[in-house]
This record gives C-alpha cells, structure tokens and sequence, in this order.
C-alpha cells in the first residue's frame, strides 16, 4: 500500500540531508543572500533598459579585486571601487565624444576585463589563485568571513534601495522630470551605479562576475512580464531569486554539477515556465492573485485586457 | 526700485535676457518677457523656434548661456519644485510597470520626506487629481494600455497633485483625441480661476489658440508677446514662420 508516511520521511530525508554539511549551509545562506540582492537591483537595471550594465560592472570589478589582491587590501573593496570606476568610464565616454552608450559599454567592459586577466594572470605567477573562482564563482567554498561580508553588504544596498526607493523608481521612469522638479537626478544615477557595483562584489564569490548578470535579471525580467507595478514586481522578482538560487543548489548537490551555472539554469526555467503557462494561467478563476500579478501577458501578439473599457472612454 | 508690476505682488514669471547656444548654434536668443498670475500663455512658432528649449532652459534643463529666469522675484532654479512641468509623452518609457495611480503618486515624491509613508490624504489627492482629468476609473490600469491621450491625461494629473502656481507644458495637445483635448482646455480654465499661470508650448495655429490670453511668438527670438488680438495677427505670424503660413 501507499504509505505517505514513508514518501514524507524521504522527502524530508531528500531536503535535510545537504544540510548535515556545515559548508552547505553556508551556501545556503549566501544563496538567499545574492539571490535576494540581485533580484532588487536587477529590477532597476531593467527598467531602466540598462540590463548591459550589470555585465560591464561585473566584468569590470575583476581588475579591482586583483590591486586590492596584491597590496593585501579588501578584494571586496578593491571589487567595489573598480566597478564605480567603470560606470564612470562610461559617463565621460558619452558625455566627452560622440560614442554611444552600447559601444561605450563594450569598450569599458572589454578594457577592464582585459586588465583584470592581465593583473590575475601576473599573481598566479607568485601565488596560487583560481582565476576560474573569479569568473563562475565557488558557492560551496565561502568561508564564513566570506559570508558575513557578503551579508553586510547586501544589508547596506538594501536599506539603500528602501529609503531611496521612491526617488530611484522616479528618477528611472521620467528622469528629465526628476531634475525638473529639483531632484538630484545625477546623483540618484550614481547611487544606482553604486548599488550594481555593491551587488556585483556581494555576489562575485558564490556566482562569479560573468553569472552575477543572470541573477540580476532573469528573476527581474521573469516578473516584469507579470506584474503591472514597479513595487510588486521587486517582490516577485526577489522570490523568484531565492527559489531559483535554492533549488538550483538543490540541484547542484545531487547532480555534482557546479553550483552557479545550476541556479542560472533553474532561473531560465522559471522564465521559460512564465513565458509558456502564464497564458493558461490567465484561465484559472483567480481573480483576486490576478488583479495583484499582472495578467501574464507575456506573448506579445495576444490582446491585452481591458482594451474595451479604454475605447468606451475615447467614444465619450 | 519699485516697478509696477513687480510690487503688486501679481508677477509670477520673468524672463530676462535668456540665451542659450549649443555650440556655435544659437538655439534661443536674448528673451525677455514677464508673465503676470492668472493668465494662460500659449508659445507658438515653427520647428526648430526652440519652444520646447524656452521651458527646459527655465527649469535648467538645458545650460544657459546668459540672462535669468525669476519666479516671484526670486530665481527660479532654488524653487523648482514650485513649478510644474509636464514634458512631452514621447519622452518616457510607457512600458514602465506603473499603474496610473502609481504615476500621478509620483507628483509627490518631491514633497515628502524620505522616510514618510503614503498615507490616505496623499491618496486623496491623486484621486481628485484623477477625476478633474476624468481618468479616476483608469486609476489601477497600466500605463502601457492607456491611449496617446490617456497618457497625457495622467501626466496632467501629476503635475495638479504637485500643487504649484506656475504650470509649464511641452506640446500637451499633440496627437491626442477630442476628449482630451476639451479636458486640458478646461483644466487651463480652472487654473487660471485658481490664479495661476500656464506656460503652454503649441504646435498648431487652429482653434486651441482662442483659448490662450497670451501669445508668446518664438523664432529662436522673441518675434512678439502680448495679448492674443494683438500679438496673433498675419504680420506677426509672417515673420514667426516667414511667411510659410497664411491666416485662414
């Protein structure tokens, strides 16, 4: 016979048993920690049409933490720096010739990309480091200085982005209007640029700069298709974060697959789930669900609703 | 020095001098203009007259390169957030995942502290706002399915709930459909009512400008400013658009 109790006890066997390893909770922890973060973070990126961004800031932290690396300085520091140093770049480019945004943004990227490899490439000559590390990241391998840095930093953008949260979701809608009505838009600006580059250091141990883009926006783009509200869509893309950074470790552990690829390849299916059952989704008699997530309009020749209501009005 | 106007306390807006140049282009010339409370200006010329640069040089939007913009005697870049300014649709992303309530909440943001929570009296006001441009039933819709007048509708409501005595409009008549064009007219209506002054940027030379007191005829400078019946006349519209338009 069927025994519930037996499937209960497998299951829970199933989810526990990562857990008896303490460096798997660590990654747990960072898990939740990167997911949560770049989720909020990445959502701004989005909107803003800046998606790119996220990959130039990380690619650009590698140079950073290599200085920081051989003057015996903060990496996280370093990191951080050398990711607002690029964003910079990337401001005077535009601003000082006639380079447009996506070239600047693939001259800044490869330029410190390139140094980066270059200053990794000398230390390995005197110490023994991984650049692989650096590039897809070691989730089963954070220590817990590692982790606790990591926690504070994502503390730090977080409460950044809460108390911002009005004027940075303003200055990404309408930014001519933000400076009209004597907002700091330029300063609102660097403040996002910062909070990427907060993010990207926070996230380069356990994803590595070239994932860190991912968890930044497939969990934000995924829920921009289904939600109608800037606020919801933070939530749903930080859920969909933390899901996909969990079951990916999940995933990772029994497969022995590396982890960072693994949490990327479950936020795509996630995407991929919305993209194809958000329409039959739309279906369910949910009504309630429906009018706070959007309504999982997610292929683009379909009819959006309320078209009727709108046309009603114009004939007035 | 005590001049006429200015002691009254009826001056809302004054223009001095104001040029601004990109480069060796001059995109505005030596403007100088006063503009007093409860009137409704509208600012004509052709493509390229640089209407749409007179309000964003007045906001500091675009660099001056010489002369003064003063809001109630005082200048107005330090009080900004006393003037309202709605830019033209096409310049944001309608995509935004916004409600229009959500967007007209946002005429606020300049008003409110950091860590002050919306509360019902900051609802209220969006509501009301809403409803004087008849979009309250819309007021959980997304913006993304709002028509080309809708949408200036909602950016009209953002600036009401800004609560301002000088509106200042980019183009808010273009391409939209009757409905909005007769709420927009009203709204110039009330706010002069109200005492206010708007500033409004217009493209084209039909009925709408019957509604305006004053007409401010740009051509990089300032071809001519006063009362309608005698500022919008053919000599003058000649010479704004040289003589690339006829009065019907």
């Amino acid at each position: 016979m069927f025994d519930l109790w037996q499937v209960v006890l497998k299951a829970w066997n199933f989810l526990a048993e990562p857990f008896s390893f303490e460096f798997i909770l660590r990654a747990f922890a960072s898990a939740l920690i990167v997911g949560t973060l770049c989720a909020v973070t990445g959502s701004f990126l989005i909107v803003r049409r800046l998606s790119l961004l996220g990959l130039v800031v990380s690619n650009s932290v590698i140079p950073g933490v290599a200085i920081a690396f051989l003057l015996s300085l903060n990496i996280f520091v370093g990191g951080f720096l050398s990711g607002v140093l690029a964003t910079l770049a990337l401001s005077w480019l535009q601003l000082k010739t006639r380079i447009k945004e996506d070239a600047a943004m693939g001259i800044v990227m490869a330029v410190f990309f390139s140094l980066g490899i270059i200053l990794i490439t000398e230390i390995q000559k005197t110490k023994k480091v991984d650049l692989n590390e650096f590039l897809y990241g070691n989730i089963l391998g954070i220590t817990y200085p590692d982790l606790f840095t990591s926690l504070g930093i994502g503390v730090v953008a977080l409460v950044i982005v809460y108390v911002l949260f009005r004027q940075l979701v303003l200055r990404s809608f309408d930014p001519l209007w933000t400076e009209a009505v004597g907002l700091p838009a330029n300063r609102l600006h660097y403040t996002l640029m910062a909070l990427i580059s907060l993010t990207v250091v926070a996230s380069m141990q356990a994803v590595g700069v070239v994932l860190t883009i991912a968890l930044m926006i497939i969990p934000g783009a995924t829920a921009y298709l289904i939600t109608k509200r800037f606020a919801t869509m933070i939530k749903v893309a930080m859920g969909l974060g933390v899901v996909s950074s969990i079951v990916g470790l999940y995933i990772s552990f029994y497969l022995d697959i590396p982890s960072g690829p693994s949490i990327v390849m479950v936020s795509a299916v996630l995407l991929l789930a919305t993209i194809f059952l958000g329409p039959l989704v739309r279906r369910l008699p949910w009504q309630a669900l429906y009018d706070r997530i959007y309504g999982v309009v997610v292929l683009k020749d379909e009819t959006v609703p309320n078209t009727a209501a709108l046309e009603r009005a114009d004939k007035e | 020095m005590c001049v006429d106007l200015l002691c009254s306390g009826v001056v809302m807006l004054q223009v001095e001098h104001l040029s601004v140049r990109y480069g060796e282009n001059i995109a505005l010339d030596d403007i100088s203009f006063t503009i007093p409370r409860q009137r409704v200006v509208g600012i004509i010329g052709p493509n390229g007259a640089g209407k749409s640069t007179l309000i964003k040089a007045m906001l500091g939007l675009v660099p001056l390169s010489g002369g003064q913009v003063l809001l109630k005697g005082k200048p107005l870049l330090p009080q900004r957030q006393r003037v309202a300014y709605i830019p033209q649709r096409a310049s944001i992303d309608w995509d935004f995942p916004a409600t229009v309530q959500d967007v007209v909440l946002m005429g606020l943001t300049p008003y409110l502290k950091l860590s002050e929570n919306l509360q019902e009296k900051h609802y209220t006001l969006v509501n009301e706002a809403l409803n004087r441009v008849r979009m309250a039933e819309f007021s959980q819709g997304r913006i993304g399915e709002l028509s080309g007048g809708q949408q200036q509708r909602v950016f009209l409501a953002r600036s009401l709930v800004q609560a301002v005595d000088l509106y200042l409009l980019d183009e808010p008549l273009v391409g939209v459909d009757q409905t909005t064009e007769q709420v927009i007219l009203n709204i110039f209506d009330e706010l002069r009512a109200e005492g206010k002054s708007v500033l409004v940027v217009n493209h084209d030379l039909g009925q709408v400008v019957k509604r305006y007191d004053d007409i401010l005829l740009l051509r990089k400078n300032l071809v001519a400013f006063g009362e309608r019946d005698q500022v919008f006349n053919s000599e003058n519209l000649n010479r704004a658009y040289a003589g690339q338009v006829a009065l019907v």
